[in-house]
């Protein structure tokens, strides 16, 4: 019968902030730069010269395709190409990033498709600029329609990080893997591990339904009406 | 010397069309048309749908390119790709058929947002402006409420707010009641007629042929892309000289 | 491709195999959970209702390789068994795709109008012949496409379980890479046999979502 010890690995659970921190400031940079491309993505979607169109559809085909350890894969050891050091933490990132983007420009694409085309007119006619468009008439339209996937995304987004460890990177899976091995406890290392998951993630969660009521509650009642 | 506002420039046309074409890739929608419209005009489009007549007026600031000819506005070329096409926009007022509020911000903000956010004027100020706006276009009573929650002959009247707001020379209305319940049409069409009393210069797509006749200082036939008549409405409505025009004309009063 | 590379292509091409049989594994067994979790979230138990949403979004929360190195360290010393990579690898596959599949099973069963259930019950039908004959036949038409796409998260989520050793498609590419020393060509023949697989996949995906409106 095994014993179930959660003692075991208290020795370890020192290094699990540092972690943690990992595996979120992946994903936080992640999401924000995946977040800023994605929109700029969108919009490039609607662009008037095809070969602009086809590259960005076959970007996010590539990448809705292509599993992210692969990617990963092909980040890391392209880096010494490039000129760069191997360095697992910028291959994560710049992988997750590729691989969110993608997802990003396809979560604003089709917030932009259920805008109206008069709201663009309306926006021009009146002078605002294409910065100035996206600032006050876009983005405050859009994000009401998206904010759901944006929250699935950035669940996502933390989900993918996890495959950073496989690049040498001390976030929370790369901790379960050496705290489990170093300790033989991995299923202890695994339950503490899973909660953190789950902390984080329900978190993305109840963040998402609060700002959800918050900002747009009120708002989405008067303007259903 | 005291300051003379909203002075024409030098008395000339506030707009030109010159030999203006506008082709949707094979189809030339707008043929070689020229025109000068005088401050204070009140120039009315009728004609059948697909004519040009809207297109015309979307082609004034930008909204379309044209193809060839030109277009003066002020003693300034439109150019709907050069960087001069904002402050042109902001001088020319343009109603919707669809009046294109924005949902998202209230009747108010829908009017202050770009006095505010874009001309920087101070809030308190704007807002003033707004509500004098509101009770010009007799909703003062709802300047807080959002797009959704008013009928469509409330909302055109806010996109005319809205338009005003950044007080420009010109206004261009593109069929501004054909998508209002009747009931709601004639305030829209009364607004109207108060601005075009105050001597603003307006162009109008229309088939309130009444509205024409009573406000209009101009009537234009178009077809097919070209004016076929120009002349006062009284005298278009009493005495068509076009065949095109007697036709068009007697298809709608039967209506 | 240099022709050195060449000689591997069985090596891909089984890879590709067991990639697409895993996968198709993970979601069959998937879908089996995921209804009975579906049921369990559409039951009239609130107990019930909320056990199937704690296991929803548990299993959506926690990473695929966590649960591979659970299953494939963990499990194997808390029940004295070595599991196989095969075993672990459709366990976590399975184990994930059931949260998914949930959803969409979910979805599927409350899409069907309420009037549905209504009229074959006061058609004297038993529980099994209305699932049978009325919310099934309705509900699968919903289920289908939206699983495609729960098929090809599946297949890409399968390469993970080549760090465990499990010898699919990633790990097939991994293996010819340590035996040729090409790297980067090496990924880069194994990411566009999983473009091909995928997108293969979300076509035939589309084509069947378009019957299904049209019928």
């Amino acid at each position: 019968m095994y014993t179930f010890s959660m003692q075991a690995i208290l020795p370890y659970l020192s290094a699990l902030p540092e972690a943690m921190w990992m595996t979120l400031s992946l994903s936080l940079l992640t999401a924000l730069v995946s977040g800023v491309v994605g929109i700029f993505g969108a919009l490039l979607r609607r662009s008037r010269l095809w070969p602009v169109r086809f590259l960005l559809g076959f970007y996010v085909e590539a990448m809705r395709n292509i599993p992210l350890l692969i990617v990963l894969y092909l980040v890391f050891f392209s880096l010494p190409a490039l000129g760069m050091r191997l360095d697992g933490y910028y291959a994560a990132l710049i992988a997750l990033t590729l691989n969110s983007t993608a997802y990003m420009i396809e979560i604003f694409r089709s917030g932009l498709i259920a805008l109206p085309r008069g709201q663009f007119e309306a926006a021009a006619s009146q002078g605002l600029t294409g910065a100035q468009t996206l600032r006050f008439v876009v983005l405050p339209q859009i994000l009401r329609t998206i904010y759901a996937p944006l929250g699935n995304q950035l669940i996502a987004i933390v989900i993918g990080s996890s495959l950073a460890s496989v690049v040498t990177v001390g976030e929370l899976t790369a901790w379960m893997g050496t705290a489990g091995s170093a300790s033989f406890r991995y299923f202890e290392a695994f339950v503490v591990v899973a909660i953190a998951y789950l902390v984080l993630c329900q978190g993305i969660n109840l963040l998402r339904v609060i700002t959800g009521k918050l900002l747009f509650g009120r708002l989405e009642k008067a303007m259903r009406q | 010397m005291p300051e003379i506002q909203n002075a024409a420039p030098a008395a000339g046309p506030i707009l030109k069309f010159e030999n203006v074409v506008k082709r949707f890739g094979p189809r030339t929608i707008i043929d070689g048309l020229s025109l000068d419209v005088q401050p204070g005009e009140v120039i009315c489009f009728v004609g059948p749908s697909g004519t040009g007549k809207s297109t015309l007026l979307r082609c004034v600031n930008g909204l379309e390119e044209i193809q060839g000819g030109r277009i003066v506005f002020e003693g300034q070329v439109v150019d709907a790709h050069a960087r001069s096409i904002t402050g042109i926009r902001r001088r020319i007022g343009m109603i919707f058929q669809n009046f294109n509020l924005y949902p998202h911000l209230t009747a108010l903000q829908n009017v202050t947002l770009v006095p505010i956010k874009v001309q920087g004027e101070a809030r308190a100020a704007a807002e003033e402006r707004a509500r004098e706006l509101f009770r010009k276009v007799r909703l003062d009573h709802r300047a807080d409420a959002y797009p959704g929650q008013l009928s469509g002959g409330e909302q055109q009247r806010v996109a005319i707010a809205r338009a005003l707001a950044t007080r420009p020379s010109l206004l261009m209305f593109d069929e501004p009641t054909s998508a209002l319940d009747p009931e709601t049409v004639g305030d829209v069409l009364e607004v109207m007629e108060t601005l075009a009393r105050e001597g603003r210069t307006m162009l109008v797509v229309t088939h309130e042929i009444g509205f024409a006749r009573d406000v209009g200082t101009r009537m234009i036939f178009m077809n097919e892309g070209r004016i076929v008549e120009d002349a006062p409405p009284a005298e278009m409505l009493a005495n068509p000289k076009n065949e095109r025009t007697r036709q068009f004309l007697s298809s709608i009063s039967r209506v | 491709m240099s022709s050195n590379l060449l000689q591997y292509s069985g090596y891909f091409l089984n890879g590709a195999l067991t990639t697409i049989w895993i996968s198709w594994l993970g979601l069959l067994l998937g879908a089996v959970i995921g209804a009975l979790v579906a049921l369990m979230r559409l039951s009239r138990s609130r107990v019930l209702r909320l056990l199937g949403l704690v296991y929803v979004e548990t299993f959506r929360s926690i990473p695929i390789l966590v649960l591979l190195f659970f299953s494939y360290y963990g499990l194997a010393l808390v029940l004295k068994v070595d599991l196989s990579p095969f075993v672990a690898a459709t366990l976590s596959l399975t184990l994930s795709a059931s949260a998914m599949m949930t959803e969409v099973i979910r979805a599927g069963i409350e899409s069907v109008p309420r009037g549905q259930w209504e009229a074959s019950r006061a058609a004297g039908m038993t529980a099994r012949q209305r699932w049978q004959y009325v919310i099934l036949p309705q509900a699968v038409r919903v289920i289908v496409p939206p699983s495609v796409g729960v098929y090809i998260m599946v297949l890409k989520d399968s390469s993970l379980a080549a760090i465990i050793g499990y010898v699919e498609l990633a790990k097939a590419g991994l293996l010819v890479r340590d035996a040729t020393g090409q790297n980067l060509q090496v990924l880069a023949i194994v990411a566009v046999l999983y473009f091909i697989i995928n997108y293969s996949i979300s076509l035939a995906g589309s084509a069947l979502e378009r019957r299904f409106h049209i019928a």
